[in-house]
């Protein structure tokens, strides 16, 4: 029950479809809500930054992953 | 029971995510479908807030609730319209197998539950808590983090008792630094960190620094630390540790992640969009001093002879001596009315009545300045994580 309302949850909030969104989904979804990542606004740098904290952090993320993260991150969410 | 069972599930879940997670490390491969599925199982995103349903959605994993506008109506914010932010998860506390206990540099270590600890003097403190990223969504370039407004911020009338009359229970040793707080509440992944500050010893001695149970007569809501956190007045909301289990005292600061890595303030200004290592900043302390407009709502279409401009105003140890507005984009400045001091801690709030000379656009502004002559920049003081949001409040309006 509880999987399936966040599942709702995740599918009104619509990431960009592109290479990258199954990766956030999997990986940053197990500590935090996309929210976060769909409300700000960032340089490449600033998503380079946050994303090699949250590997600090944990964020069981291989260095390709990393790339294709930051990539997906700065393409949707960059500040442009 | 119940929560004691809960958290050992949940921490032998964890574990084993950890093993598959880890191993998942080195390789290149997507989550198996199976263990993606564990992983929205273990921790779901709420999708209601019960108790808090009037309040800004910044994050539902963890929980970041912002206080809207009609929030500052309120000189005491209601506890329904108090902002939340979490860490972690939200631990299920429950009395009977609640204790806090004193370890570390202390020559008597405790042990104490709820009826023990509220046998020391009990101490009712209001007090004004603002989360150390207030205000970041208005810095430019972005910073990363929750993009709070202004309604990261709340007064509440905290009763508990003094936490220097616990460590003078527990007698510390003459190594005593600095003081580690630590919540029942648990990471996301066994991977990251524990939610765990400490602030120095002297801080944790002042008689104003409060390990709290109550919060506007109501036991402490399940959202602000549920039984028990600790109240560290003036400094950002982060250093006031809530479901408090255990306080070591150290011989020196924490070094974990929410030291280390966040809640750190840059040593010097840079320029925006410059980021610094660890080493060039330093763990965050004390708010600074800050004023907003609450009313009138920026954007707002206002008539009349007689219009009342309000706000807040607060620092960090020390009190606000003047608030300044301008209603003419800074080109004068006029001393606001302070309607409602208590006193150290607290906001203070403050009124200006102003006679539009005529119809148009007018940015209004305001300006406060504490007791040791620190008064707000007219420019934001830029750092990488958005922290101590300070500059000059500006509201524009159209008198029609």
């Amino acid at each position: 029950m509880m999987a399936m309302a966040s599942f709702t949850y995740l599918q009104g909030f619509s990431l960009p479809e592109d290479t990258g969104k199954d990766l956030i989904l999997s990986r940053c979804n197990i500590c935090h809500g996309i929210d976060i990542v769909v409300n700000q606004r960032l340089n490449r740098l600033g998503w380079e930054e946050i994303v090699d904290r949250m590997i600090r952090w944990g964020a069981p993320i291989t260095p390709q992953e990393r790339i294709l993260i930051i990539e997906y991150l700065y393409k949707h969410f960059g500040e442009k | 029971m119940k929560e004691q069972n809960f958290l050992t599930e949940r921490r032998r879940f964890l574990r084993t995510l950890g093993q598959i997670s880890g191993a998942l490390f080195l390789s290149t491969e997507i989550l198996p479908d199976k263990l993606l599925a564990q992983v929205k199982e273990s921790a779901p995103e709420p999708q209601t807030f019960p108790g808090k349903e009037k309040m800004i959605v910044l994050s539902r994993k963890p929980i970041v609730l912002e206080m809207p506008p009609e929030g500052f109506e309120h000189f005491i914010t209601p506890n329904e319209l108090f902002f939340v932010r979490n860490n972690t998860s939200m631990p299920e506390l429950s009395l009977k197998d609640w204790k806090l206990t004193i370890t570390g540099e202390v020559k008597n270590p405790l042990n104490l539950t709820m009826e023990d600890l509220k046998k020391f003097k009990e101490v009712e403190s209001l007090i004004t808590l603002e989360c150390y990223g207030n205000g970041r969504s208005f810095f430019e370039p972005k910073a990363s983090g929750n993009q709070w407004k202004k309604g990261g911020i709340g007064t509440a009338l905290w009763k508990g008792v003094r936490l220097k009359d616990v460590l003078e229970k527990a007698r510390i040793t003459d190594r005593a630094k600095h003081v580690i707080f630590d919540g029942a509440d648990e990471p996301f992944t066994p991977n990251s960190p524990d939610f765990r500050r400490s602030i120095p010893i002297e801080k944790a001695l002042s008689p104003e620094t409060l390990l709290v149970y109550e919060m506007n007569g109501k036991p402490l809501p399940i959202y602000h630390g549920y039984p028990l956190r600790v109240l560290v007045p003036g400094w950002g909301g982060a250093a006031s540790v809530k479901w408090l289990i255990n306080i070591t005292v150290s011989d020196r600061e924490y070094d974990g992640f929410y030291m280390v890595d966040k809640y750190r303030h840059p040593l010097y200004q840079t320029k925006p969009g410059t980021k610094l290592s660890p080493k060039d900043m330093f763990v965050l302390t004390e708010l600074d001093v800050k004023s907003i407009i609450t009313s009138p709502l920026p954007e707002s279409r206002i008539s009349g002879e007689k219009i009342v401009i309000k706000g807040y105003a607060w620092t960090g140890e020390g009190h606000i001596r003047k608030v300044e507005v301008s209603t003419d984009s800074g080109r004068s400045w006029h001393k606001a009315k302070i309607v409602r001091d208590e006193g150290k801690y607290v906001w203070c709030s403050w009124m200006y009545e102003w006679q539009p000379p005529q119809k148009g656009y007018y940015t209004i502004i305001s300006k406060a300045t504490d007791n040791r002559g620190r008064s707000q920049p007219i420019l934001p003081l830029w750092n990488q994580d958005g922290y101590l949001y300070n500059a000059i409040d500006m509201v524009g309006v159209y008198v029609v």
